[in-house]
């Protein structure tokens, strides 16, 4: 093979490489369900304390709050300009009309999450509690369509 | 017969159909006389207060000076597709809030939407469903405002088409509205059913006024009675996303059975519950966890007992 087929098909193999990544990627709104879908897992472990189902664990409390941790901060960089069509979204338009109010109840989720992790004992779970899920509720509320 | 007669004949018929709405659309109050001899219980007007969510409307707007937000002062925008109104302050301030108010007042404001000054409120208020309370509870509601701290709030017209011309015939014609309406019906007692979901068969349909929401409207925008529950549109209009619907919860698996429904309707999103915290219910589940437990659990096994069979 000369140097050119070689340049020729190496540049097909990277723009089909470049195409497939940009198909993956291509969705935010994909994206960032995924990660509110975990998060709404490991609040579903954290419930299970809340709810008297299970037993609290510090370890595993703390594992569960830092995947919300996680999750929102990846979040963040998941609600660009436009990414409220494309896909099925209960994105609310509000987001990018106030991006300011939206960002501090991100902001503010992200505190609760990273205070639960945190928590090294029992009495110190339910005021965190309370705390992670009135700012996963504010930010709902306002900017969340209901479901259908 | 000719053009100037015609005209004229017009005219008066014209005239006469104008007039003859402007006295149907006339506002009827009741009397004080006719108000039952009752005690009033605060307390039991808190409940009415929590389950009436009075605070999620009349809550003061942000930044309002001296206004506590936990007070019902008044001027927090609502916007609908009618207009933007502005719910007024219901704190006991005599001049601008309801301190000056007699028991007909309220129960006329309230129960009828007519206003101390005899004209009708805009529906917004959802008086159509308050007027399925008992009297008693809304006059206990009543002792329960006044015994909160009085707040001087601003009153502030409604933002609707032509100003306030389009406010007075809108007024005018929300007389017409009730009547195509029909009076609101009192919650029925069914004795086959048990006492908690009679009790919550009556939070739900009258001071919760689930279904102002809940249930679809016709182009009157009356509630349509044979689809009750059954979800609409977003009352602050389009891009809002829809209503859900209340029938069969427990059959669509949105919650395991009543128990669990109530958990949700307590402790929301504290107990990893996300459905009740979109399109604005966030504010309704705050105010329904501020009920007594017992309450809460009717409501739940009112709501998961709507299965489309009886509504």
């Amino acid at each position: 093979m000369s140097n050119r087929r070689v340049l020729t098909v190496a540049s097909g193999l990277m723009a089909v490489t470049l195409a497939t990544s940009a198909v993956l990627a291509a969705s935010p709104i994909e994206d960032r369900q995924a990660a509110m879908k975990a998060v709404g897992k490991a609040m579903g472990e954290l419930a299970k304390i809340a709810k008297k189902e299970k037993k609290f664990d510090a370890a595993t409390v703390k594992a569960d709050a830092q995947t919300i941790h996680d999750k929102l901060g990846t979040a963040k960089g998941l609600f660009p300009e436009g990414s409220d069509k494309g896909h099925k979204t209960r994105a609310l338009a509000a987001i990018w009309k106030d991006r300011s109010t939206f960002d501090a109840a991100l902001e503010r989720a992200e505190k609760a999450s990273l205070a639960m992790t945190e928590v090294t004992s029992e009495d110190q779970f339910m005021p965190a509690m309370n705390k992670l899920g009135g700012a996963c509720k504010n930010c709902h509320d306002k900017f969340r369509k209901p479901e259908e | 017969m000719g053009a100037k007669t015609l005209a004229a004949v017009m005219l008066v018929i014209a005239a006469g159909v104008v007039g003859g709405l402007y006295l149907l659309s006339a506002p009827h109050p009741v009397n004080a006389s006719s108000l039952p001899q009752h005690v009033p219980d605060p307390a039991n007007g808190e409940v009415m207060y929590n389950a009436g969510g009075c605070i999620s409307c009349h809550k003061p707007a942000a930044g309002q000076g001296e206004g506590d937000a936990t007070l019902p002062s008044g001027g927090v925008p609502f916007n609908t597709p009618a207009g933007t109104f502005y719910p007024p302050n219901i704190t006991p301030d005599r001049e601008t809030g309801i301190g000056a108010w007699s028991d007909a007042n309220f129960v006329n404001a309230v129960q009828h939407g007519i206003s101390p000054h005899g004209t009708h409120y805009i529906p917004a208020f959802p008086y159509s469903s308050y007027g399925r309370m008992r009297v008693e509870d809304v006059l206990d509601l009543k002792a329960y405002l006044f015994s909160l701290p009085a707040v001087k709030g601003k009153r502030r017209p409604p933002e609707v088409m032509l100003g306030s011309v389009g406010e007075a015939v809108m007024r005018r014609a929300t007389g017409l509205w009730k009547l195509l309406r029909g009076d609101a019906r009192r919650i029925v007692h069914h004795a086959d059913e048990s006492a908690p979901w009679n009790r919550g068969a009556y939070l739900v349909d009258a001071p919760g006024h689930c279904g102002e929401c809940h249930t679809p409207r016709n182009f009157l925008m009356i509630p349509i009675a044979s689809e009750k529950f059954q979800g609409g549109p977003h009352p602050e209009g389009k891009g809002k996303g829809k209503v859900p619907s209340l029938i069969d919860l427990v059959g669509r698996k949105r919650y395991k059975d009543a128990d669990d429904l109530a958990n949700a309707l307590q402790f929301g999103e504290t107990f990893g519950y996300d459905k009740l915290s979109s399109g604005g219910m966030g504010a309704v589940q705050t105010n329904l966890s501020k009920l007594p437990e017992g309450d809460i659990k009717a409501i739940a096994t009112y709501l998961v007992g709507l299965t489309g069979s009886r509504q």
